[in-house]
């Protein structure tokens, strides 16, 4: 950078800022991204000057030198400039500005300020000459209309004036003043602003944004792809207790499936080691966080993409902890397939059936939240304790089967078992060498189980999911959204088709947008079909109007209530007395908190009994039901 | 209240564990949803507590529509 350019700024922008403040204005909107963008003038000082101004004429092109400091003569000229500026504009910088035409860059653009907004014209600037003409004489229609330079430009005398580059000053003004209005429309860091660095920067920004954008635009109608990938996408959830291989498994899903590079598994395998936690490093793939890491402990519902020849998969990777069974009931409720994972080693089977166990609820709520199929994975078969022993998985299967009938799972359709080592990889992709596991071989040909797939990924492959209705209405529910250049939300086509250009309606607030844009994992599409992970953009829509648990609605609307009647199945009690005051509901991603719900004799009950055996769900009783005025818990009846 | 899909008591004012009973349900804010039968992912719901699933449920009804 030049050397003058430190000294240029303070030196000559100084007065220019200390005689704003007064003069009123300088108030008005236009003029003040001028004096933002000033103070940044020396780094475009060293910006070499766009052609487009090289070919202006002599005078301006030496005022370039100035500005651009490149001649060390011309930026102490332009410092006297700019100071006298300062100095002139205690009397207005008009008088500045008369001297245009033949005066350095510098003036001219407070010239513009000055006929924005100033009571002070230069009567003399041929740009007002003409506009004054166009608005016949009336001084303040012409200064409104200066202010709007779009409109102006329609006028055949303003264009020709514009035209004619030879009238430097007023091509000056007029970009400048073009500048400040692009600077007010929310650009203010835009380069624009200063006289000085005007013929540098002014170029700049207008155009470049634009390619861009018309660059992206062309880029997305390309990858348009009318359905997006023919192969069918499922979503699969891994639940299950804590330390049973959850997240080592989806990792070695992904590793199999070539999604992982081999330089990335060494890192991890290496950062593993650091830890000590050398069985870990595949569980890096997915928990990402330093937090998760340290840990072991997947916290957040990692999310990861793999295919195989036939279909698509998206990995939810659970959270096992009990501590964030609500994350993991937001992963499962966009599922499709529900994989649990159970510890095979000895001691750590047994305890995630214990009361407290996570396996226990997890498996209960992959049912409730309307998991199709249900596949258990005996992992970590590889361990010394249990060697691929074919007791050990009967035992853990046979111990399972009871337990999952009594969730409500039909085990001979539903429920397959396999057992696989998530580490070793064996049985996931590949099957098990024969002479490690020499039984699984007969069990799955003679269809045991109900496997009749021998590996992991094959058995997925196998699956077929139903109830998916591609011409319901569109039902998307939001489980994340963010700002995008525009908003954007996330979330699972439940049912029905989402198309571009599409109206749809937000519940509960029923207000409604179009849809500008769609990506399915990742990639644009026309429309995406049920099943689908999908972003969508929604156009004139805030951040507010979208928010998680939100439902994006096609055709009618779903319905919007805060009473419902429910049929509830009582899975557990709760042990603490105080439990009335909090009991949260849980649908797809909205948590809402119950208000008037039905215990009503719970801590009386309670302290008759001095222990639960037994919540008071007295079915809406008298007393709600006469202070709202319901209607409705009669028609129940 | 029903059990195993068989009327056992009615207005009944206590549910034990494994028991299945319809309930009417009043909520904080007004949430989208619908019934069951209709739109299964819109019907599901589970009700926790103090880190605990306490129950989980199916929406039957809504209330008539304005």
């Amino acid at each position: 950078m030049n050397p003058n350019a430190g000294t240029w700024s303070p030196g000559g922008m100084k007065p220019a800022f200390d005689a704003a403040p007064p003069k009123p204005a300088f108030d008005a909107a236009p003029p003040k991204p001028f004096f933002d963008a000033a103070p940044p003038k020396p780094a475009f000082d060293a910006a070499p000057p766009k052609p487009a101004f090289d070919a202006t004429p002599p005078t301006k092109s030496t005022s370039i030198g100035k500005s651009s400091s490149i001649g060390k003569s011309s930026s102490i000229s332009s410092i006297g400039k700019s100071s006298s500026i300062g100095k002139a504009s205690s009397i207005g910088k008009s008088s500045s500005i008369s001297s245009k035409p033949k005066s350095s860059p510098p003036a001219p653009a407070p010239a513009p300020a000055e006929t924005t907004g100033g009571d002070d014209v230069d009567e003399s600037d041929p740009l007002w000459v003409a506009v004054l003409k166009i608005a016949e004489g009336d001084k303040v229609r012409a200064k409104k209309m200066i202010d709007d330079p779009d409109s102006l430009l329609k006028y055949p005398e303003v264009a020709a004036l514009m035209g004619s580059s030879g009238g430097g000053g007023e091509d000056w003004e007029k970009v400048d003043e073009l500048k400040i209005d692009d600077a007010t429309g929310g650009a203010p860091d835009t380069l624009s602003g200063a006289p000085a660095t005007v013929p540098a920067p002014a170029p700049a920004p207008a155009p470049a944004p634009a390619p861009e954008v018309a660059a992206v635009v062309e880029e997305v109608e390309e990858e348009v792809i009318d359905e997006g990938d023919p192969r069918e996408h499922i979503n699969l959830v891994f639940i299950g207790h804590v330390d049973a291989g959850k997240s080592t498994l989806s990792g070695n899903i992904l590793y199999l499936t070539d999604n992982v590079d081999k330089r990335t598994i060494e890192r991890y395998e290496k950062e593993a080691k650091d830890r000590n936690r050398e069985s870990w490093f595949l569980a890096f793939i997915m928990d990402t966080n330093e937090e998760e890491r340290a840990k072991g402990k997947t916290v957040e519902v990692g999310r990861a993409f793999f295919d195989t020849p036939d279909k698509r998969y998206t990995i939810l990777d659970a959270p096992g902890h009990k501590n964030y069974v609500p994350q993991m009931i937001m992963g499962a409720s966009q599922a499709d397939v529900g994989i649990l994972v159970i510890s095979a080693r000895k001691g750590e089977f047994e305890t995630g059936f214990e009361r407290g166990g996570q396996t226990r609820e997890h498996a209960m709520l992959a049912k409730t939240l309307g998991v199709s199929h249900f596949i258990v994975v005996i992992n970590k078969m590889d361990d010394p304790t249990v060697n691929w022993s074919k007791e050990r998985f009967n035992e853990c299967v046979s111990k399972l089967r009871p337990f999952l009938k009594g969730c409500g799972y039909t085990i001979k359709k539903e429920v397959k078992f396999i057992p696989i080592s998530g580490l070793s990889g064996a049985n996931v992709k590949d099957e098990v060498a024969g002479d490690v596991c020499p039984w699984w071989k007969k069990s799955y040909e003679s269809g045991e189980n109900n496997t009749s797939s021998p590996t992991l990924l094959s058995l997925l492959d196998s699956l077929k999911i139903s109830d998916r209705d591609r011409d319901a209405d569109l039902r998307l529910p939001i489980l994340d959204r963010y700002v995008d250049r525009g908003t954007i939300a996330m979330g699972k086509v439940e049912s029905g088709t989402v198309r571009r250009g599409q109206k749809i309606t937000v519940m509960p607030t029923r207000e409604t947008f179009k849809i500008d844009a769609v990506w399915a994992n990742e990639i644009a599409v026309q429309c995406a079909r049920p099943g689908e992970n999908v972003l969508v953009k929604i156009s004139g829509a805030g951040i507010e109007n979208i928010q998680k648990g939100f439902v994006v609605c096609g055709g009618e609307p779903c319905r919007s209530t805060t009473k419902i009647i429910a049929e509830l199945y009582i899975m557990d009690m709760p042990e603490v007395s105080r439990l009335a005051s909090m009991m949260m509901m849980m649908m797809i991603s909205n948590i809402v908190l119950i208000t008037n719900a039905f215990f009503f004799f719970l801590l009386f009950s309670a302290r008759r009994n001095r222990r639960f055996s037994a919540v008071d769900f007295k079915l809406f009783s008298t007393h709600t039901a006469s202070r709202r005025n319901a209607p409705f818990p009669r028609s129940l009846r | 209240m029903t059990n195993a899909q068989k009327v056992t008591t009615k207005n009944a004012t206590f549910a034990v564990v494994g028991q299945k009973g319809i309930f009417m349900v009043d909520i904080e804010r007004s949430i989208p949803c619908d019934t069951f039968d209709n739109a299964p992912f819109l019907g599901r719901f589970t009700l926790r507590t103090q880190g605990k699933t306490i129950a989980i449920g199916k929406i039957k009804k809504l209330p008539p529509k304005k």
